[in-house]
């Protein structure tokens, strides 16, 4: 689980860290591509991997077609017709009934199966998703140290200027928003493969507010501290089952405290990363 | 031949008109000046040659090319860069990060080769550094280089700008402004600097206030007044003219 939620803020903080763009359709990604990579492997039986390509694919299309329009909104307007999006993503699912199955969701989706071996034990779920979740922090951190994440930056600090420095703003933004869309959908195959259900629940405002906290505790535009953030805010909740009674109220208060001081922990996280002085 | 040339340019906020059939020359190698009093539509023009507006009617032609309409990333990188009246920077990057991030989009070099560091991409990397520091020196901001640029003061900033619009070696450069709001030291610096370039070779158009900054650098100085060009000539010529003394002082009786 904590895995999942680490592919899903990481790439999400490219969108709200470096891009700047308040996207609130990330989870509608995700469940894209968790219902996708249901559907596929209910309806035509092919495997995890398979579906991991292929639902990303379809999701990322989707997040094209999406983008074409709805990037050359301002600030405002995006956020919210990307919360739209999602709603639209939610009615469909809920009233599909001949494909989803509407409220009652899929259930038993088939456990992973790579190259003939059966994924079952908990510990292999391990190794399979932190390896992906490994390969997408790879990915990610190149990109954002690139000259791309540099543009990213630039748009994010100042569109008018980036425009003329000419960095063509509307092609960047969507390449975050294809790369951030593409790591949804993944992040949502491992979802359902893990769960082996889906329903229409998994677009629930609970999970846009979770990965936006998640992001936003993380400092945004820190790869390392939305990666610390999303292990941490999955771990807790788990961590506090021991005391059930306490469990809601210690997690509203740690909230608080870290939203008061983001700004140090940001701080501290980045200079336990950064100890030695930037190279030339 | 003309480098950039406006003809008939009419720009209009909502029945209001900024620029009234202004037409304009600069030449290659020209230092011109634009002045003209408040809301005359100096820099309703100079959004509308890179393209952050577009004119109702005229054409912008710039190396014989029709840019009217063009975006306006596609207009800085066909050699057109501009600094703006008030500074705008990427305020949390390094000084040295913002003159890379002005040049790197001029480097053609696909997405993917950057992002997987192929040598190409990191041996452009190192040019755009090269080039940075050059000029670094050259404005005297290399002991900054480091420093982000919401750090710095003003003035160092509006000269960071000026270094930025300088990086991909602009075929015309634009400036608002460049000596507003700073101290009369700097103002003299700039002028040099301003000078300087122009002396290598670089065509600029620059909006001034500062008449003492506009009359000692440029060569030739077009005035605008209510969105029409008014006059157009050398300083000397400029400062008798009867329409010019009118714009700014209001009629003679």
């Amino acid at each position: 689980m904590c895995l999942i939620y680490f592919i899903l803020t990481e790439s999400y903080s490219i969108l709200i860290g470096y891009l700047g763009l308040f996207s609130l359709s990330q989870v509608a990604f995700f469940g894209l591509g968790a219902y996708i990579s249901a559907l596929l492997s209910l309806n035509m039986g092919t495997q995890f991997l398979t579906n991991l390509v292929v639902s990303s694919i379809i999701t990322m299309f989707i997040a094209f077609l999406l983008g074409s329009q709805l990037l050359k909104l301002t600030r405002h307007s995006f956020a919210i017709a990307t919360l739209a999006f999602m709603f639209v993503v939610q009615l469909i699912t809920l009233n599909w009934m001949e494909v989803t199955r509407g409220p009652m969701g899929l259930p038993h989706v088939p456990r992973p199966n790579i190259i003939g071996i059966d994924i079952l034990s908990k510990i292999s779920y391990y190794y399979l998703y932190l390896a992906i979740a490994l390969v997408t922090f790879v990915f990610l951190y190149l990109v954002v140290n690139s000259r791309v994440g540099r543009a990213f930056i630039s748009i994010r600090e100042d569109e008018a200027l980036a425009n003329s420095v000419g960095v063509n703003c509307f092609k960047y933004k969507m390449i975050g928003f294809l790369i951030s869309a593409f790591f949804a959908s993944v992040a949502g195959t491992l979802y359902v493969h893990y769960t082996t259900y889906i329903s229409p629940d998994i677009f629930d405002l609970y999970f846009v507010i979770v990965t936006i906290i998640i992001v936003v505790i993380g400092g945004g535009d820190s790869l390392e501290g939305v990666g610390i953030a999303a292990f941490a805010f999955t771990a807790i909740p788990e961590f506090l089952r021991s005391a059930q009674m306490l469990r809601e109220t210690v997690y509203g208060v740690l909230l608080i405290v870290l939203l008061i001081m983001p700004e140090s922990i940001k701080k501290k996280i980045k200079s336990l990363w950064y100890k030695k002085p930037k190279g030339e | 031949m003309a480098l950039l040339e406006c003809l008939n340019v009419t720009k209009r906020f909502f029945g209001f008109t900024a620029l009234d059939n202004v037409s304009l020359q600069i030449n290659k190698g020209e230092l011109v000046g634009l002045i003209g009093p408040n809301g005359s539509g100096k820099t309703t023009l100079f959004n509308c040659i890179t393209g952050f507006l577009s004119p109702e009617n005229g054409d912008i032609v710039f190396n014989g090319k029709k840019i009217t309409g063009w975006a306006p990333f596609k207009i800085a990188l066909s050699g057109i860069t501009r600094t703006f009246q008030i500074v705008r920077l990427f305020r949390e990057m390094s000084v040295i990060d913002n003159t890379i991030m002005a040049l790197q989009q001029y480097q053609s070099e696909s997405v993917f080769k950057s992002v997987f560091r192929f040598p190409s991409a990191r041996k452009k990397e190192s040019v755009a550094r090269e080039r940075a520091l050059e000029l670094l020196e050259f404005l005297g901001l290399t002991h900054l280089k480091d420093e982000k640029a919401k750090n710095l003061s003003y003035g160092q900033q509006k000269l960071l700008s000026l270094a930025m619009a300088l990086m991909p070696k602009p075929s015309i450069l634009l400036l608002d402004e460049p000596a507003a709001y700073v101290n009369p030291t700097l103002t003299n610096k700039i002028k040099k600097y301003i000078k300087m370039l122009n002396q290598q070779g670089q065509t600029i158009f620059l909006i001034e206030h500062n008449m003492n900054v506009v009359m000692d650098l440029c060569e030739r100085i077009i005035v605008l007044s209510a969105g029409q060009k008014i006059a157009e000539g050398t300083p000397a010529e400029i400062k008798d003219n009867p329409r010019v003394i009118d714009a700014y002082f209001g009629e003679t009786k």
